[in-house]
């Protein structure tokens, strides 16, 4: 089997999975629904409980789980591609703290009482703010390492003003909502979410896909791939802002969810023959696995309890990341 | 036919003038060894005719001004060997040499016969087809440096900018690389190698630019360039240099040892 087999084969395995996940998902939760009935209610038009319970919970959700994860995955890839960093992933930018804060600001203020969407588009506008920001940092010809640090310190200063919203919480609800919003979830998502973030996802997922070639010649270095044609200002733009749309509006509907971004593109960097181009398509439709899949997790594991799905996600990719040091000790022995 | 020209070229890095006003024209079928000690300019000098380093001056690529190209267009006249041989991800041998030919085919089109052919006459040429399943990150320096200077072949530019591609190699594989390179020039591409051996430089280059301090101390022909007192005033050693059989055999002697030696003598 040729290289380019192994690629197709791959990307068909996991276009099956994310299909078959996103069925399960559709399947799964409190009221137990069968398939057909479900996917009859999917297309019904009349307003039974079923259709409602089908077409108003379940596939928004299913929806955003595809989106998200992709949007993770995707971003991720483009990320360790363009700092040529394996521990890159679409916090190291700061646009989920970013996002964050901003969500958490229309929870602080009570904006997001009074009006349900002021919630999402706070964070949005958090995610532009700190890509403004980085890139008034980093300058035009902003460098690798410069993105980085800009990255580092508007994380750390989004994270602190989150922590002081915390601190100067105006009661233990606020506290508990800021928190509960900080672990990311997918539950009680309305197609309003879905059409609020999708199209800034998509454009996201537009600019990032655009990186691939550009990607593939910076394994050999910034110098190489500049003269090899590729055009670093370009790639660096749209890794950037197509990070920040597409994990902004992520960020936005379903809150922080983290690894996702750092631990899809390492599984499946040594499937794809490790060219950065490659490794995008698969790391999209592999981010929406996993979603899927944690999101699934939450809803079987603790039925009642609405656990977080950034819990789930981190409770993987710490485990994860001790792995990653096992294996590069034993490397250095 | 001049394929670069570059007049009065001045260049900075960190507020140091390391480019001071140099001149150099390369012409069709050139194969020029850019020497001179660490420090000197040269790798500055090949990364400011790639746009890769700001500068001043006239910097000319295929006739015209260098830096109203987009990188796409310099990557089809000027192909590039960096000193440093970095490569991130653990990619095939096959799939490094390939990303030559990446810029030479459409954005969603694969690679057409005629890349395929540019791409194993390079692996040919640097002798590493055998090593083309293998992963750049198990292989050693020398093969990893072969492998590289193949990516930069398979760019099929009509100039080649390398910078110490001789660097790391075993002594047959640096002999067939120059032998390549002069091979390249005979079939009137032109190619511009940094070189730290003077050897190798007096035997296969057809044209010796010497450069000291941020400035071209001498241009011209090995036998010309690489005089004694211009390697004593540059390099501070001795050279040993005869006209071989096969050409001109240079080779640098420790000045210390020289002048022990002649004391001795007398």
């Amino acid at each position: 089997m040729t290289e380019t087999q192994k690629y197709t084969a791959l990307l068909c395995s996991l276009t099956a999975a994310a299909l078959l996940c996103f069925a399960i998902s559709l399947l799964t939760g409190p009221a137990s629904v069968g398939f057909m009935d479900g996917l009859a209610a999917l297309a019904s038009d009349k307003r039974g409980p079923l259709a409602l319970i089908m077409q108003e919970i379940r596939l928004p959700r299913a929806i955003l789980a595809v989106a998200i994860g992709a949007t993770l995955g995707l971003s991720g890839a483009v990320l360790q591609g363009l700092l040529r960093n394996p521990l890159a992933e679409p916090g190291l930018l700061g646009i989920s703290a970013s996002a964050s804060l901003g969500a958490v600001l229309a929870i602080y203020t009570g904006l997001s009482a009074a009006f349900a969407l002021a919630l999402p588009l706070a964070a949005l506008t958090g995610a532009v703010l700190a890509v403004i920001v980085i890139q008034a940092l980093a300058g035009l010809q902003g460098n690798v390492l410069t993105i980085i640090l800009a990255g580092v310190a508007v994380s750390s200063f989004a994270g602190a003003m989150t922590s002081l919203a915390l601190n100067l919480s105006p009661n233990p609800f606020a506290a508990l909502e800021i928190v509960f919003w900080m672990l990311g979830s997918l539950n009680d998502r309305s197609m309003v979410h879905v059409s609020l973030s999708l199209p800034f996802m998509i454009a996201g997922w537009i600019m990032l896909a655009c990186t691939g070639r550009a990607l593939d010649v910076l394994t050999l270095g910034e110098h190489a791939a500049s003269s090899m044609g590729a055009n670093l200002k370009r790639v660096r733009f749209l890794a950037v802002f197509g990070t920040a749309a597409s994990v902004g509006a992520a960020t936005a509907v379903a809150g922080a969810i983290g690894f996702i971004g750092l631990v899809i593109p390492h599984l499946l960097r040594p499937l794809v023959g490790a060219r950065p181009s490659r490794l995008l398509p698969a790391s999209a439709l592999g981010g929406a696995v996993l979603l899927l899949i944690a999101d699934i997790m939450v809803r079987v594991i603790a039925p009642g309890r609405d656990l977080k799905i950034g819990v789930l996600t981190a409770a993987i990719g710490a485990p994860f990341f001790l792995w990653l040091v096992l294996k590069h000790r034993r490397s250095l022995i | 036919m001049t394929l670069l020209n570059a007049l009065n070229l001045s260049a900075s890095l960190s507020q140091r003038t390391v480019l001071k006003g140099v001149n150099l024209s390369v012409g069709k079928g050139e194969y020029i060894g850019l020497i001179g000690p660490n420090g000197a300019g040269k790798s500055t000098f090949l990364k400011a005719t790639l746009n890769l380093v700001h500068s001043q001056g006239t910097l000319e690529i295929g006739g015209t001004d260098s830096r109203l190209q987009t990188s796409r267009q310099r990557a089809k006249q000027v192909a590039y060997l960096p000193q440093e041989r970095e490569v991130n991800w653990p990619v095939t041998v096959e799939t490094l040499i390939m990303l030559g030919r990446e810029y030479a085919r459409g954005p969603f089109t694969s690679l057409k016969t005629d890349d395929r052919a540019i791409v194993e006459q390079a692996m040919v040429r640097m002798d590493v087809a055998h090593l083309r399943n293998r992963r750049v990150t198990e292989l050693s320096g020398g093969e990893r440096a072969r492998a590289l200077i193949a990516r930069a072949l398979a760019q099929d530019t009509p100039l080649l900018m390398a910078d110490e591609p001789a660097a790391g190699l075993d002594p047959a594989h640096q002999i067939a690389l120059m032998a390549c390179f002069k091979e390249l020039a005979n079939e009137g591409r032109s190619v511009v190698a940094c070189l730290h051996e003077v050897h190798l430089a007096a035997r296969w280059c057809s044209r010796i630019v010497l450069l000291n301090e941020g400035e071209v101390i001498a241009d011209g022909p090995p036998d010309l360039v690489l005089n004694e007192a211009l390697m004593r005033d540059v390099y501070g050693v001795e050279i040993f240099k005869m006209q071989g059989e096969t050409g001109l055999v240079v080779l640098p002697c420790d000045l210390s040892q020289t002048t022990e030696r002649g004391s001795s003598a007398t």
